[in-house]
């Protein structure tokens, strides 16, 4: 009898695990169809006239791009140089110099000529001191102002930038981002197009600028990045972004805009508070707050979300600092899920308690638990003599097959919408990147993702770490 | 009967997961997997093989199209016409297949943005020639929306007003790509196409679509303007924030009463739209209605109706600004109401926070420092003739002190230059307060002792220290004998060069004001910020009614004022004569002493 319950107990895991992953399947199979629709609509709707010609039209909107820097030195002037070069007429670079502890701020004023300026600040404007605020003697950097604060933290930075801003949008961007020229004009269309609802925020793709050529803050050429784990992430960015999230863009359901480049409604922003000091999921968590107030103040409003290659970044290239990366955003997801709780199976919320926040918990937050202590089963049900082992290898081919087929038609995609990649050398190693990465990247994943929870739960210290930059290539 | 015996064993048991159909999904994906890598090289291939395809077909035609665009019926031979004939009748028969039109359509299209002029109006030609107008036209009856915008873009671009009427009628289609291009393409083709639309739109405007047409409008060759006030009265409320847009980019100001009629609208867009052109157009008639509505609203609508008060706003309305500047719970608008009111009357709200207030001790130690450092002022003959003339004058009790005032600008002229210059300008013009300083200057060092350089504040505590001397000699009256067994005579001497400077200042500010001088704000924001030169008291400008306080009001009265001033060293009637007939009066004995 004992070993009939034991049994019984057992297949039901094997009904748990197969459940989960024919709704994975099923929510995979939806999004790719409905990223496929608003790719396809987006495609069309921008596939005639010009962008550039509206953007020093008097009814433009002002944007301040808030760019939170600290210990930069090596390479700050010139990225706020690339910063500065954009195709928009009234916008403003807002550099906040985090309390760096190396010679960012005085590289800074000695580059661009700053000099302090007297700015009135409101007493109750809760963000660390701020020292000083600076802008450049010269009118050719007239678009600079750099804030000199204490270090308070990146949200903390943002923070500031975003209550010292008196544009109507802000976007927050990591200053070490590559801005394509035009990005502005894609933004400030995403949030004038829409009448129906108030656009709060607008997010767009992240691309993986690794081993890619950059010219005075120009990219001039794209190449797949030499680097293994880059290669990974490239595919692993190319899912996400230009499936996952433009199907959730398309339900409107969006609860995340990258960090990396993303713009708000200022005044919606400093309604809810801006960034949270408190989490490192703070690109997450400021999302989940806005719509939170919106809806609870019944404010029709949406996220848009920019599928146009307009933000590229370097991903790392070391496996500790991609761990640590990991950690964090799984530490910020754990925090941010916690935080909104009330919102889980909220019809209130309507598509976001009962989609966007269950697949949050379900598979971003829970998966790779699951995945982890699944594996440690598998293990010890071997040891033990009582796994099913033709169920095992069923499952997890299926589950492998399904992995190598949603990658391949993520690369697909790509290939139909921006076609970066032009040598077929490039898509075959992507292609073989898909078929090894469930055994080398995945488990990289994973086991950052159960460290983060580890570490949330019983509470270890730990902040953000740190990324090392290698630097974008120069143009020989 | 028998009741069924429940089988505990079979409920709990769990559903049986049939392996054969997990295999089966295996291999469905395997496929599929299969049918992606496949289809991402036959897309690659095919993506490649068109763009190669569209290369070749834009070499063919191209060298057709420029040759269509550039020959001369007139001038050109039998041959050459015959040629052009049979080139006629050759891209006619390539346009049979889609794709050249296609391809040739695209290469009309981007060779419109290269070309101008007469050359742009025979592309425009050719193009209807081609019949491509009509292909475009086919367009419009497709039920693809992308489609009918494609056509009406097409249409659009090649300037093709003959089809306005066809596409006009769709601004108020119910799929929103194809309005918004229906609507772009109504304003281009024809100047009054902004009227009809503005006239018959049902739909909201989007903003990004009124960029786009004020874009296209701004573009239009001899556009005249309809009056934009017209459609203030519009039931759609994107029509009547658009046309506000419209007034204030064409500065249209003749509609005043209705645009502050908006000020009072229920929409925050429209209302700060309204507020945007009173501000622009100065609608002084709107302060009224902009104070009454003020508390109803948001910030950022508060933020724009004191920024407009600040324009053009009066003396009464500080009261108000006050009022807002006391009740007011955000900081911004406290800190625009506050700003409003330095606008209006400058100087009005001085810094009160962070100063500090030295203890007598603190200020008594300092003075014993300073009385230990010699000022020293180099005087030329001319500038201590004219302080003996002033200070005999004063000794036989020409002066009357109370007619010494300090009229106009409640704050210092140095506060609104301070800003805006470099440390070292800004310590210059520290150490100029010394000399011209007066109590508006000693308050305004009292801000800066609190200023974030260090350079600043220790000098402008300094400063601050022997101007309060100088100032309290000059209001308490010096007792000169006394100074003299007191003090040493050079100390005495720099003293009263220093109220003889503070004296002329505040007369010249007096005089500048009632004779309508360039004042000495601008003569300093104009020429001296820029290259600061050292104080020379012959530069200050003042008029000859400085000598106004140092003549008795009865001798003014019983002589005249000019016959007095004549007298004493003034113009002579005959230099008065001279300049009165060829030139301007010289006002400043500077000019008499250019002169």
């Amino acid at each position: 009898m004992d070993n009939g319950v034991f049994n019984i107990i057992l297949d039901y895991i094997n009904i748990v695990f197969f459940v989960f992953t024919v709704v994975l399947f099923t929510f995979f199979t939806l999004m790719g169809y409905l990223s496929t629709r608003n790719s396809l609509h987006y495609k069309d709707k921008n596939s005639f006239g010009d962008l550039s010609k509206v953007m020093a039209s008097p009814l433009a909107p002002s944007i301040t791009i808030i760019a939170p820097a600290y210990n930069e030195e090596m390479t700050i002037v010139e990225n706020i140089r690339s910063l500065l070069s954009l195709k928009y007429v009234d916008y403003e670079v807002m550099v906040v110099n985090d309390g760096s502890k190396d010679d960012t701020m005085q590289k800074m004023i000695d580059a661009y000529d700053l000099e302090k300026i007297e700015q009135r600040i409101d007493p109750n404007w809760k963000s660390k001191p701020i020292r000083g605020i600076y802008k450049s003697k010269h009118r050719s950097f007239a678009k600079l102002t750099v804030i000199d604060k204490e270090n308070g933290g990146k949200s903390d930075a943002l923070n500031t930038g975003m209550y010292l801003s008196t544009n109507q949008y802000v976007g927050c961007i990591d200053v070490d981002c590559l801005l394509l020229p035009d990005a502005l004009l894609h933004v400030v269309k995403s949030f004038y197009q829409q009448t129906e609802k108030r656009v709060i925020a607008v997010g767009g793709v992240i691309r993986v600028a690794n081993s890619c050529v950059i010219n005075g803050g120009a990219l001039e050429q794209i190449n797949l990045p030499e680097n293994l784990l880059a290669k990974f992430q490239l595919l692993e960015y190319t899912r996400s972004f230009l499936l996952g999230r433009m199907a959730f863009g398309w339900l409107d359901s969006l609860l995340i805009i990258s960090g990396a480049f993303g713009f708000f409604d200022r005044e919606i922003a400093l309604a809810v508070g801006g960034y949270d000091t408190n989490t490192v999921g703070e690109d997450m968590e400021i999302i989940f707050r806005m719509r939170r107030y919106m809806v609870e103040n019944k404010l029709p409003h949406t996220i848009e979300y920019i599928p146009d290659p307009l933000c590229w970044t370097e991903v790392p290239e070391s496996r500790k600092i991609l761990i640590n990366q990991r950690d964090r955003w799984s530490r910020g997801n754990l925090e941010t899920l916690y935080t909104h709780k009330e919102m889980f199976f909220n019809p209130k919320y309507g598509r976001l308690g009962l989609l966007s926040y269950p697949y949050w918990f379900f598979y971003e937050w829970l998966a790779p638990l699951l995945e982890f202590f699944g594996f440690f089963s598998i293990i010890l049900f071997y040891y033990l003599g009582i796994i099913n082992l033709p169920f095992f290898i069923a499952i997890t081919s299926v589950i492998y097959m399904y992995s190598i087929m949603f990658s391949l038609y993520a690369i697909l995609w790509e290939v139909f919408s921006y076609n970066q990649y032009n040598k077929t050398t490039d898509i075959l190693k992507l292609i073989g990147c898909a078929l090894i990465e469930p055994f080398i990247f995945h488990p990289i994943v994973v086991f950052a993702a159960v460290r983060g929870n580890y570490k949330k739960l019983f509470k270890i210290k730990s902040g953000w770490g740190t990324i090392t930059r290698k630097g974008f290539a120069k143009a020989t | 009967m028998k009741l069924p015996t429940l089988n505990i064993y079979s409920l709990v048991k769990a559903p049986l997961i049939h392996q054969d159909l997990i295999w089966d999904l295996t291999f469905l994906f395997g496929g599929l997997s299969v049918v992606y890598f496949s289809c991402i090289f036959y897309y690659k291939s095919k993506l490649k093989k068109h763009n190669v395809d569209k290369a070749k077909r834009k070499k063919e035609l191209t060298p057709l199209v420029s040759e269509f665009l550039f020959y001369n019926e007139k001038e050109g031979s039998l041959p050459e016409k015959n040629s052009y004939i049979n080139k006629k009748i050759e891209i006619r028969e390539l346009l049979k297949n889609h794709k050249n039109k296609a391809v040739l359509t695209e290469i009309l299209l981007d060779l419109k943005i290269d070309v101008s002029g007469e050359t742009r109006l025979v592309l425009f030609k050719l193009y209807r020639d081609l019949h491509l107008d009509e292909y475009a036209f086919e367009c419009l009856h497709s039920f693809k929306w992308v489609k009918v915008a494609r056509g009406m873009f097409q249409l659009t671009q090649m300037q093709a007003t003959e089809y306005y009427g066809f596409i006009s009628k769709f601004i108020n289609d119910r799929r929103p790509v194809v309005r918004e291009q229906a609507e772009i393409s109504t304003v281009t083709l024809l100047h009054e196409g902004i009227s009809y639309f503005l006239d018959n739109t049902k739909y909201k405007i989007s903003e990004w679509q009124q960029l786009k047409i004020l874009e296209v409008l701004t573009n239009l060759e001899n556009f005249d303007p309809p009056r934009f006030y017209k459609w203030l009265t519009s039931k759609n409320k994107y029509v009547v924030l658009f046309s506000l847009r419209l007034i204030k980019h064409y500065d249209q100001n003749d509609g005043e009463k209705s645009i502050i009629t908006l000020v009072k609208h229920k929409d925050a867009q429209i209302k700060k739209e309204a507020i945007h052109c009173i501000k622009k157009f100065n609608f002084t008639n709107s302060r009224k209605q902009l104070k009454a509505v003020f508390w109803k609203n948001k910030v950022d609508v508060k933020i724009a109706i004191l920024d407009t008060l600040a324009e053009f706003g009066f003396e009464e309305d500080i009261a108000f600004l006050e009022t807002v500047e006391n009740k007011e719970s955000n900081f911004l608008v406290k800190s625009k109401a506050i700003s409003s009111i330095n606008s209006i009357l400058p100087g009005t709200v001085v810094p009160t926070e962070n100063i500090e207030v030295l203890t007598p001790e603190e200020n008594s130690s300092i003075k014993v420092n300073i009385k230990e450092e010699t000022l020293k002022v180099d005087l030329t003959e001319e500038e201590e003739e004219i302080i003996e003339h002033i200070l005999t004058e004063r000794e036989v009790g020409i002066i009357d002190d109370n007619s010494i005032q300090t009229k106009g600008s409640k704050s210092s002229v140095f506060e609104s230059l301070f800003n805006f210059c470099d440390l070292e300008t800004k310590l210059f013009m520290i150490d100029q307060m010394v000399e011209i300083g007066s109590k508006k200057e000693a308050l305004f060092l009292q801000t800066l002792i609190d200023h974030g350089n260090k350079a600043v504040r220790k000098r402008a505590l300094q400063v601050k220290l022997q101007l309060e001397k100088s100032v309290d000699l000059l209001e308490n009256g010096i007792d000169y004998e006394q100074n003299e067994t007191t003090a040493k005579k050079e100390d005495v001497e720099v003293k009263i060069v220093e109220n003889v400077n503070v004296l002329l200042r505040d007369n010249e500010i007096q005089v500048i004001h009632n004779t309508q001088l360039k004042s000495l704000e601008f003569c300093f924001l104009k020429e001296e910020v820029v290259v600061p030169k050292p104080f020379d008291i012959l530069e200050v400008e003042f008029h000859m009614d400085t000598l106004k306080p140092f003549i008795s009001k009865e001798r003014q009265e019983t002589e005249g004022f000019n016959n007095v001033v004549e007298a004493n060293g003034g113009l002579t009637k005959d230099e008065r004569n001279f300049f009165n007939k060829y030139l301007e009066f010289p006002n400043s004995s500077k000019d008499k002493f250019n002169g």
